[in-house]
């Protein structure tokens, strides 16, 4: 029988493919703009080997990760997008780096092998680190969970309060509410999932840092090793499956493919040159 | 080179930035247009300019996606019509472009889905009238081109046109522009900047009959591709000159002159006339004198946040003793717009005059007597306001203000 992390890495295999094919075709109509392709490839290149460069990355910590354009014009909205932004940004980071150095990865097989079981990092990890007793996986363990909850909260508690409540948002559509929750989705089936390996791996010591999955863990511990384990297989690949399908329809909806195009679009336009 | 006649108008940086518009929808609320179409439903005009960009977005996809290839745009006419009555009624000020959060450059992008549409013979039919005007007496009035120098008439010293003075070196050219060479409301404005040139002692000339418009009414029409030959004709004229500066009471000019033509005429400086009064001032060439009055300054779209003069125009009020100057709330990169800009007036000839009514309360609640500007444009948009509005505020340009001040 395949293994539960296998089918969830399944899930986001075909959401990266999917997300491949979508970001291609939204390329070409970029390239259909009315400079030629070689010049635009040219210009980027000479962009990128100039001092523009400072100016580039100055413009993604400050304006990408700071949002510092969206602060000056409003403080909550800015402070949750930057938070937002620098709490996914770190989840993802963290769970691939650190997957890639347990895993000892040398190879580009490897690489990709991890880049697919990463996002699921926390359901083997119990199994392939034995000594997780240290600063650096209590860390992990709590920037994993903070930064779920973060983004849970930021991204879509105010946004829910934002497009909902706060004003007559005329632009809200099905296909929006749907877009909002599915990572919402995705992260409520990772925390349970987690609980649930947690109590399948007997709460080993460090897994209280994952302060949320931690909480649901005692909840379940009176399920029997069966019905945990049968929970184990599926909500992981669940999960696998809202990640996979967030990811793949980025491109095709313009609702969340900006969140690639924004910032690309404050980038160009740090170097863009005089406005006419 | 892509075939120019497949070319699609917008850059691949505006088509990056029609995909990176987050729907924050911050711009509806800056946007002078969708304020008063918000109470005027009769105004039609999208949501927002966010709305307007994701509007466009559908259409570009629709129109060039692989579907299209493959099944055609679906796209029916009366759709696109209804898109491009709203896209001709922004009056690309760039105020929006202040406000995003991710620093779309709004009027640029607005002005190339302009182009778009112009392409799909998709625009205001008015517009052919200014085309006419302009191919047929080179000013978009369609009056007469030789009576682009009748403004001269009321200037208290001669005016020094082109081919009727005498003038072996010329200084400085004066670029007068259509709207204030024809329009009578503004046409003081003209005579207060020639007037101040004579009594700065600058050797100017003005082109008379020989100046031809700028071209700017085209661009913003989306027409730019027939800008050239007005292009060729003016550059012609002034490099025959050869002035050290050229000078413009319109905004609208000095940005084309500057973004259009100055590519072809190193080492001449343009300036807008509030600049070299500025220069002019500092220099001690003319001295204001003391001017009891309370005075406001509106920063026109085309000087103040589409080429960046904030604080010359500034310096040059607060040079004027005992004059008191106090800005509006929305000032510099924030003020709203005359609601004069972006060709609306071809569109809906009564929209700018209903838009002006942000600026003149914003004017009237700083206590202000006068309302300054530094556009013959937004002078006379207001001019006409202040009545309709029934605000009691004097509407001067900077020109004017100066001359008043030294006389």
């Amino acid at each position: 029988m395949i293994d539960a992390i296998t089918i969830a890495a399944a899930f986001f295999a075909a959401g990266v493919v999917a997300f491949i094919i979508g970001a291609l075709l939204n390329l070409r109509l970029w390239l259909l703009g009315s400079e030629s392709i070689p010049s635009t490839i040219a210009s980027v290149i000479k962009t990128v080997f100039s001092k523009q460069l400072l100016t580039i990355i100055r413009t993604f910590i400050v304006n990408i990760f700071g949002q510092k354009r969206l602060y000056s014009v409003d403080r909550l909205r800015g402070l949750e997008k930057a938070s937002f932004v620098t709490f996914y940004v770190l989840l993802i980071l963290i769970n691939h780096i650190l997957a890639d150095m347990v895993a000892g990865v040398s190879t580009v097989e490897a690489f990709l092998y991890e880049f697919f079981r990463s996002p699921f990092f926390p359901a083997y990890i119990f199994e392939e680190v034995k000594d997780l007793q240290t600063p650096l996986w209590s860390a992990y363990f709590f920037i994993d969970n903070l930064s779920m909850a973060m983004v849970l909260f930021f991204a879509e508690l105010l946004a829910v309060h934002r497009r909902f409540f706060k004003k007559h948002f005329e632009a809200a559509t099905r296909e929006d509410a749907v877009l909002l929750f599915l990572p919402v989705i995705w992260f409520i089936f990772r925390y349970v999932a987690e609980a649930v390996t947690i109590v399948k791996y007997g709460s080993p010591p460090g897994s209280q840092f994952m302060f949320v999955a931690y909480a649901i863990s005692l909840a379940l511990t009176p399920l029997s090793e069966a019905q945990i384990s049968l929970l184990y297989s599926i909500l992981w690949p669940t999960a696998g499956f809202f990640l996979g399908l967030f990811f793949g329809i980025i491109p095709y909806t313009g609702r969340l493919w900006h969140a690639f195009a924004a910032p690309l679009t404050m980038l160009v336009n740090s170097v863009g040159g005089e406005r006419k | 080179m892509k075939d120019p006649r497949k070319r699609i108008p917008l850059t691949v940086k505006q088509l990056i930035e029609l995909d990176g518009c987050t729907r924050c929808e911050i711009c509806k609320d800056e946007c002078t247009v969708y304020r008063l179409a918000k109470q005027d439903p009769t105004i039609n005009f999208p949501q927002s300019y966010a709305a307007l960009i994701r509007g466009f977005r559908q259409i570009f996809r629709k129109q060039h996606g692989l579907m299209a290839k493959l099944f055609g745009s679906g796209l029916s006419k009366e759709y696109l019509n209804a898109y491009a009555e709203g896209l001709f009624r922004c009056t690309t000020c760039g105020r929006c472009r202040t406000f995003c959060p991710i620093g779309i450059d709004t009027r640029s992008l607005g002005i190339a889905i302009r182009e778009y549409f112009v392409q799909q013979n998709l625009y205001p039919k008015n517009f052919d009238l200014m085309k006419e005007g302009l191919k047929s007496n080179y000013n978009v009035f369609n009056l007469p081109y030789t009576e682009r120098t009748f403004w001269g008439d009321y200037a208290p010293t001669p005016v020094n046109f082109l081919g009727q003075v005498e003038q072996t070196e010329c200084e400085v050219v004066y670029f007068v522009g259509c709207m204030t060479s024809y329009s009578p409301t503004i046409q003081d404005i003209a005579v207060a900047t020639a007037t101040l040139l004579d009594k700065m002692g600058l050797k100017y000339i003005c082109l008379g009959s020989e100046e031809w418009c700028c071209g700017y009414p085209l661009i913003l029409a989306g027409m730019r591709s027939e800008l050239d030959w007005l292009k060729e004709h003016n550059l012609e004229r002034v490099k025959a000159l050869n002035p050290k500066i050229i000078t413009f009471s319109c905004p609208s000019c000095y940005h084309t002159w500057v973004h259009e033509y100055a590519p072809h005429l190193p080492g001449v400086k343009m300036m807008h006339s509030s600049q070299l009064l500025y220069e002019m001032i500092k220099e001690g060439r003319i001295k204001p004198k003391p001017l009891e009055m309370k005075v406001t300054y509106h920063d026109p779209c085309d000087l103040g946040r589409n080429s960046g003069v904030y604080n010359e125009p500034r310096e040059v009020i607060n040079s004027i003793p005992k004059l008191t100057f106090k800005d509006m709330p929305n000032s510099r990169d924030k003020s709203w717009c005359c609601g004069g800009g972006g060709d609306v007036e071809m569109v809906d000839e009564n929209l700018p005059y209903k838009l002006a009514k942000t600026v003149l309360d914003e004017a009237e609640e700083t206590g202000a007597e006068a309302l300054i500007t530094a556009c013959g444009q937004c002078k006379r948009v207001f001019l006409k306001a202040v009545p309709k509005h029934g605000k009691s505020l004097k509407v001067m340009d900077i020109n004017e203000l100066v001359l008043r001040s030294i006389e």
